[in-house]
């Protein structure tokens, strides 16, 4: 339209009105038979009615222009813990402060945004603040951090957002000359932002150069993140309505997706939408919707109606293009052929019309992106990103029992290894599910995170699960897609929770209301997990796979179906079973193998299981060495003050708990070290400290495990975790027992005794490893017979029992201890020989263990006690290299192996034996 | 009449009886024809306005104020100062919401002069360096299309009055008017659209 002179306005004004009186459906026809008329009347018509919708969208006068201060008078005002020190800027929305910390205890500057009062309103203060707590959870490297929101003792609103000091993304990337492969590099950074926020249900909804920064370290930073929900309040006045809108912005709508401009629903696809226009812009300068020098009403409508040209294309092989080609360190024709391809079909994809045929969600861009950039060289980039730890999963397993001699009338006793369980954090893809009530989202899940405890911490109370699950049930019962994803989270926190009854219940329903295969599989998987922990295991393998099965073989199900293969390989925590556990997490990596960051929780996960799977089937090696890559993710996570490392550590230490205690003992301390940073005083589990004061017992550094055993009976109690208890309990006699305390040590066995004695907790094992225990004690009191009598019976039970065989290498050692006593060195041999195979037969050829060598070193000294200089010393210069490598060599065990080879040596070597 | 208190104030009689005229007189004769008077409402409502604003915002109600209630406030303290014969709210707010225009644009023009030039030292959140900001310069460009509108169409004109620089509903406007609100609705569309394409075409002066 030319340009609208007053005299024009005169001819043009009645027909104005006379369309706005029509309804909208009648409007097109009566436009055509204007046309007919009077094209340019009908084209001048047109145009006022497209600069309406455009002045919808942009908010035009739907803002009230409020009276304000003289602005240089705030400096030095307080806002929540900074202090105003000079004015930034102006906008409709406020006035933007550079702020320092008030305390001064940290160096931080902030920008504290003082919002418009007006725009607000009474009901809005106490919903700004509830949704500022919200968006200052979104925690991400790469996103400006909303740091804190409140509303002032007079009533003025305002927001303290990090300080940042850049340049918008594509006047960095044009000041640096980057070339496209390090444009798409920097891009990913933004999305993996994105990504973050959409996870948590926040879409941004103006995604645009100005609002992504890039800073002096070549950060990138994501601004304005969510703010305009904040002020999406109630009210009837205009203002309220445009802020649900991209209100009090600029005038230009070139970032807008389609859906935006019409007024349909905006959804986390809108996103994926304008980052669509960003990369078009950042790789040919140019605008998908056309050159810049278009009005905005040409580009709306361009926006809404015609197809972006294909990127290739846009850049020109001609000489007005060379200056952007420069900028990206090519040519024209280079640039042009870098962009063929890949790029041209993946900007395609992210600026279709239609949200549904869009990328389904940022993580599916960013794995197509990243898929394209590994047929380019890649460039080396700083991973420094942290991660805030969502949910975990803890197992607490009763594992493989060990057991270790120790040489000097000191005998250990039976110790059962807890395997502790590990973090199963699980970000989901929230962006596929289409959030039709992003408010209604948001409040569930500003709920959740409200009383949620913060990071790494467990909701152990389901009180407020089950709040959760009412709030849910009432807010997306029309929204079965929703409702379902809801559900299968909330199912997911129960199972952090390790309340598996609600959480079967509750993913029970979630499956109910899944449609699609995606929902379906977040809610059988999970619900799997569950079936086998109630025992059912043909019905978590069945479930499984029916999910695997019906998930489309599609780039964006990979994260899914890993995270399904995740679920499954867990199984092995409660069945035992080495051979799935470490089948399903191999494929798992290798499905995760190049998927885009935000899978590294999956990938953890699996690490995890794939460790312990080895574990479990005995492979100490490759179990160790993958505790070890376990340990550099999380480390590259900067996940190593989490309750997953934790985990890790404690179940690192079992790896080598039988073989190596010098490792084992710093992972077993670190392990309960982070327990008690992470959880708190009260949160160390009674597993991780019984593990902790085994190792130390088994190191014979008694006076240390003492009390790490009473603390481990003590919090076992307060849990009522009988199984721990118990065998806690019998360790401290055998601690009291092996140092000489036998008085103390029948004291613990008696009131262990006449506690547990007739409950289901004193199971025929436990039963066994009583008997032993009492042997134990006996021995301490110099009784050997007594001693022979209960190891005996302690052997008739063991072969009774299928996987207790570490008890028969324990009783055997003791009764050969007590034959060595009873002045019985043959027997003493025959006892003695008997444990060393029955302990070699726990591990591969050629692993080192001290288990294997106290049971050598026991019966070097039976050797030796029966005369057999030569075959002792033999025995016991083998035991000794063994001990020294696996105890130590301060250890007592080692310096008494030493001792009597010593004493083997003094000897006449002709003497031979047999 | 109080007898003097030693050493305090002796309340001036008939303080009030000075030459300047009321805010009804004013209206009356503006409503008679009379130009300078019209000139002279405007300017005292104008006083009347603003000293309001500047006493509100000096004290620790907040930092922004709204026209409604800067309006409202108005109209009770010189309703009750001039006593019963002051005309209605609907009348008395014809003539304010001009005036309330003029403030805000003042206001706004006065705050846009003092912005720090030159390049942000530090960028924040919706804060453009290069594109044009955003309400400061959209109430500049208003103001000078609305000018040309109140000389084409001046109905459409008292409508963005009354709507964005007062802040009135629809259900308000058109009960003042004594108007349809589906009018009122349409009034202000075609106004918006007026504006709008004003706007763009350049009218205000960058």
């Amino acid at each position: 339209m030319t340009r609208l002179s007053p005299e024009r306005w005169r001819v043009v004004s009645p027909y104005v009105e006379e369309a706005l009186e029509l309804p909208e459906d009648r409007r097109a026809e009566w436009l055509a038979s204007l046309r007919s008329r009077d094209a340019a009347l009908a084209n001048d018509v047109e145009s006022l009615f497209a600069l309406r919708s455009l002045a919808s969208h942009e908010g035009f006068l739907e803002g009230a222009p409020a009276i304000s201060t003289d602005d240089r008078s705030l400096a030095g005002r307080p806002f929540g813990a900074y202090t105003l020190v000079s004015l930034i800027g102006q906008g409709g929305m406020g006035s933007v402060w550079l702020a320092r910390r008030s305390d001064g205890r940290f160096e931080g500057l902030a920008a504290v945004k003082l919002l418009n009062a007006s725009l607000i309103g009474r009901a809005g203060e106490e919903r700004f603040r509830r949704e500022g707590n919200i968006l200052a959870r979104l925690a991400h490297p790469h996103v400006a951090r909303l740091l804190d929101a409140g509303v002032s003792s007079d009533g003025q609103p305002y927001l303290v957002l990090e300080h940042v000091e850049g340049e918008s993304i594509d006047a960095y990337c044009d000041g640096h000359r980057l070339p496209v492969e390090a444009r798409v590099a920097l891009f990913l950074d933004v999305l993996e932002a994105v990504a973050q926020a959409h996870a948590n249900l926040i879409v941004h909804r103006d995604i645009k150069p100005s609002n992504v920064l890039v800073d002096n370290d070549g950060q990138v930073k994501l601004l304005d993140f969510g703010i305009a929900k904040l002020l999406a309040g109630g009210g009837e006045h205009g203002a309220a309505t445009a802020l649900t809108d991209e209100a009090g912005h600029a005038l230009t709508p070139e970032f807008a997706a389609p859906e935006q401009i019409t007024g349909d629903p905006v959804t986390t696809a809108t996103d994926v939408y304008a980052l669509g226009t960003l990369l078009y812009l950042l790789l040919t300068a140019r605008h998908p919707a056309g050159s810049s020098r278009r009005s905005p009403v040409e580009v709306v409508r361009a926006i809404v109606e015609s197809e972006a040209p294909r990127a290739s294309d846009a850049v020109s092989r001609k000489d007005e293009d060379e200056p952007a080609a420069a900028a990206r360190a090519t040519t024209p024709e280079g640039l042009r052929r870098q962009l063929r391809g890949d790029l041209d079909t993946i900007l395609g994809k992210a600026l279709k019309k239609k949200p549904t045929e869009r990328y389904p969600s940022v993580s599916a861009l960013s794995e197509d992106l990243r898929r394209h950039l590994r047929h380019e060289p890649v460039l080396a980039r700083p991973d420094t990103w942290r991660y805030r730890v969502g949910k975990f999963v803890r197992r607490n397993r009763l594992g493989v029992a060990a057991a270790a001699l120790a040489a000097v009338a000191v005998i250990a006793g039976t110790i059962v290894i807890v395997a502790r369980g590990r973090e199963a954090q699980r970000q989901r893809d929230a962006a596929q599910a289409q959030l039709a009530s992003a408010t209604a989202a948001n409040q569930f899940l500003g709920f959740l995170l409200t009383v949620a405890a913060p990071a790494g911490r467990r909701i152990s109370e389901s009180g407020l699960l089950e709040k959760g699950e009412a709030l849910v049930d009432k807010q997306f019962a029309d929204n079965d897609a929703l409702h379902s994803e809801m559900l299968a989270t909330i199912g997911e926190r129960y199972i952090a929770a390790e309340n598996w009854d609600r959480a079967g219940r509750v993913l029970e329903h979630a499956r109910l209301l899944a449609r699609d295969p995606g929902a379906r599989a977040r809610a059988l998987c999970p619900l799997a997990l569950v079936k086998v922990v109630g025992g059912d295991r043909k019905s978590g393998e069945a479930l499984i796979s029916d999910a695997l099965t019906r998930l489309p073989q599609e780039p964006q199900y990979t994260l899914q179906r890993a995270t399904c293969l995740c679920d499954a390989a867990q199984f092995g925590y409660f069945t035992d079973e080495p051979e799935p556990m470490i089948r399903n997490a191999r494929a798992a990596l290798t499905l995760l193998k190049g998927a885009s960051v935000p899978a590294d929780p999956q990938r953890i996960d699996a690490q995890d299981s794939l460790a312990y799977g080895y574990y479990l089937a005995r492979e100490y090696a490759k179990s160790d060495q993958a505790y070890a890559e376990l340990m550099a993710a999380l480390e590259k996570a900067g996940r190593t003050e989490t309750m997953a490392a934790a985990d890790a550590l404690g179940n690192w230490c079992l790896v080598h708990f039988d073989t190596d205690l010098v490792k084992a003992e710093p992972l077993c301390r670190r392990s309960v070290e982070l327990l008690r940073a992470v959880e708190g005083a009260d949160g160390v589990t009674p597993t991780a400290l019984l593990n902790y004061a085994a190792v130390l017992e088994h190191l014979a550094r008694y006076d240390e495990a003492e009390p790490v055993y009473l603390e481990a009976i003590r919090t076992a109690r307060s849990r009522a975790d009988s199984q721990v208890e118990v065998v806690a309990a019998m360790e401290l006699a055998n601690l009291y027992a092996q140092r000489g305390d036998a008085a103390r040590a029948t004291g613990e066995l008696d009131a262990f005794e006449r506690k547990f004695r007739n409950t289901p907790a004193f199971t025929p094992r436990r039963r066994a490893g009583y008997e032993y225990s009492l042997g134990l004690v006996a021995l301490a009191r110099k009784d050997a017979p007594r001693a022979l009598e209960h190891f005996r019976d302690c052997l008739t039970r063991a072969a009774a029992l299928d996987s207790a065989s570490n008890l028969r290498v324990l009783a055997l050692s003791g009764s050969a201890r007590a034959e060595i006593a009873l002045g019985r060195p043959a027997d003493a041999v025959d006892a003695a020989r008997q444990a060393v195979t029955t302990a070699e037969s726990f591990f591969p050829k050629g692993t080192p263990s001290y288990l294997v060598a106290e049971s050598r070193a026991l019966l070097g000294e039976a050797q030796l006690a029966r005369g057999d200089r030569a075959t002792a010393r033999a025995t016991l210069a083998t035991a000794a290299g063994e001990l020294s490598r696996s105890l130590g060599p301060d250890h007592p065990a080692t310096s008494r192996a030493g001792e009597l080879l010593a004493s083997a040596a003094d000897a006449p070597p002709s003497r031979q034996g047999p | 009449m109080r007898s003097p208190q030693p050493g305090g104030n002796l309340p001036q009689a008939g303080a009030r009886d000075h030459v300047t005229p009321t805010i009804s007189t004013l209206i009356a004769a503006t409503e008679a024809g009379d130009r300078p008077a019209a000139d002279a409402l405007f300017a005292a409502l104008y006083g009347e306005l603003r000293e309001l604003a500047r006493r509100q915002l000096a004290g620790s109600r907040g930092l922004t104020l709204g026209p409604t209630t800067l309006l409202h406030e108005a109209y009770l303290n010189i309703a009750r100062r001039e006593g019963a014969s002051f005309p209605d709210r609907p009348r008395f707010l014809g003539y304010a919401a001009k005036v309330m225009r003029r403030l805000v644009i003042d206001h706004v023009r006065n705050r846009a002069a003092q912005k720090r030039g030159g390049a942000f030292e530090i960028v924040t959140l919706d804060e453009d360096d290069g594109a044009r900001p955003a309400d400061d310069r959209e109430i500049l460009e208003v103001g000078e299309a609305l000018e040309e509108l109140t000389s084409l169409e001046p109905l459409l004109a008292d409508v963005v009055d009354l709507k964005f620089f007062c802040g009135f509903s629809f259900s308000e406007i058109a009960e003042m008017r004594g108007l349809s609100e589906r009018t009122v609705r349409r009034q202000w569309e075609k106004a918006r659209m007026f504006l709008r394409a004003r706007i763009q075409d350049g009218a205000a002066p960058r």
